[in-house]
């Protein structure tokens, strides 16, 4: 739009009345300040400052608009108009700094929750999958093994390959960024990333939510999260040891092979419990630490015959495994039966 | 020269233009710049608010003429209304200027 124009629209916007007595009105200015112009354009100026100064000569588009108003009156909706669109200048100055804390507080949140989530892998997770498996599944009055702690310990098993294989989800996100940035010409486009961050923030909270209830719901609904007394845990290791191979003899009679591994594998539990509980046991006890740890051995060697027999349906395996069971077993109890105090 | 003084005399000066022959717009700020030898420095632009309010009162009427080289003029010329209100408003100005000058050439004498 030329420079006339533009300044005659700024003096002749608001003017009220009807349209062909508004029409009239510009046309009038519009006649009058190419007659100025050719007067500075006749002492030498050019064209374009020939009408600047004639414009200028002619008084403010705000001063000359005001007159015109005083005349005619202003047009209500126009005069809206003009403060919409002050107040949409006036917000647009503030929305660069809102956009900017709304980047800068997502990146942090996106940033603390990523740092607890590594933090929790690194610190939290070891320890809960001891305790998961060496105390809570291995003999604690949790009794048979809950499907939430097996849950839990699936989902931290996840856990744990996402966060040995990190650089699949880095480098997928960070692709994801750069062809947005490169190919994304939206108008909207601030209004998308701050989506597909708050997108991500969700995500990781809801990440990190999954991760506090598969730590503390299983304990917390099966029963007791605190470590028992050594001599109260070994007792009732014993009791779980007896119990499953009793159980297991009897699977091997019927030819039951799920409830054979099963069992087989419960008594592995509690026989690595075992060997974890005993050094905490008195300065005597401990003391045949190795003879316990060498016993173990044999029994883990046993059970793993038992189950490789179990899951390809040899019989004459799972008998030789029971077997060697037996005789370890012996040797476990002999261990076990020495008063402990 | 004060713009405000230059304000209050418009009007009389738009009607006594208009008494000698019809004009337009730019045809009337140039009579002025003329006939005062550049004297007035005013904004052309408060020509037309009261252009226009004197037609609103009827002491003008324009008229839109084309001229041959396709440009349009709006003429304005005095109407009787217009008349009356000119010779009241000479008259108020001949008084007023005998009044002012009459205090001023006392306070000369005293300055």
């Amino acid at each position: 739009m030329d420079m006339l124009e533009q300044y005659l629209d700024q003096v002749c916007r608001r003017i009220a009345g009807a349209r062909d007595m508004r029409q009239h009105v510009r046309q009038e200015l519009r006649e009058h300040l190419p007659d100025a112009a050719a007067v500075h354009e006749t002492a030498g100026l050019s064209k374009e400052q020939a009408l600047a100064k004639a414009i200028e000569d002619f008084g403010g588009p705000r001063e000359v608009r005001d007159g015109l108003e005083d005349a005619h009156g202003a047009r209500v909706s126009a005069i809206v108009l003009e403060k919409a669109m002050q107040w949409k200048e006036m917000t647009m100055k503030a929305k660069w700094l809102w956009t900017t804390w709304a980047h800068l507080a997502l990146a942090i949140v996106i940033a603390l929750e990523v740092s607890f989530i590594c933090g929790s892998v690194v610190f939290l997770v070891p320890r809960f999958d001891y305790l998961a498996r060496h105390v809570w599944r291995g003999g604690t009055s949790m009794g048979e093994s809950s499907g939430l702690l097996e849950w839990s310990l699936a989902f931290f098993d996840g856990v744990r390959w996402w966060a040995q294989n990190w650089w699949i989800p880095a480098i997928i996100v960070a692709a994801l960024w750069v062809v947005f940035e490169w190919r994304v010409r939206s108008e909207n486009k601030t209004l998308m990333r701050l989506g597909g961050m708050s997108a991500l923030a969700v995500g990781l909270t809801a990440g990190l939510l999954t991760m506090v209830v598969a730590m503390t719901m299983p304990p917390l609904l099966s029963g007791p999260i605190l470590r028992l007394e050594p001599q109260e845990h070994m007792a009732l290791v014993k009791q779980r040891l007896e119990n499953a191979a009793t159980a297991m003899d009897a699977a091997a009679s019927k030819g039951d092979w799920n409830e054979l591994d099963k069992q087989s594998r419960q008594i592995s539990y509690a026989a690595e419990t075992l060997c974890n509980i005993w050094p905490a046991l008195s300065d005597e006890q401990s003391k045949r630490y190795s003879d316990i740890y060498r016993i173990v051995h044999h029994v883990a060697v046993a059970l793993a015959r038992v189950r490789t027999g179990a899951q390809s349906h040899d019989s004459k395996q799972v008998e030789q495994g029971i077997a060697d069971y037996r005789a370890a077993h012996e040797r476990l109890r002999a261990v076990l039966d020495v008063p402990t105090n | 020269m004060d713009n405000e003084l230059l304000k209050g005399t418009l009007s009389l000066l738009i009607l006594s233009l208009l008494s000698r022959r019809p004009m337009y717009g730019y045809e009337l700020a140039a009579t002025v710049h003329e006939d005062t030898d550049g004297a007035f420095a005013w904004r052309e632009g408060s020509l037309y608010p009261n252009l226009h309010k004197l037609e609103a009162d009827g002491c003008i009427e324009g008229d839109w003429e084309e001229k041959e080289s396709g440009r349009k003029r709006r003429y304005y010329r005095l109407t009787k209304k217009g008349r009356d209100v000119l010779a009241d408003k000479r008259q108020s100005w001949q008084e007023l200027c005998a009044g002012v000058n009459a205090v001023l050439e006392k306070n000369h004498g005293h300055a």
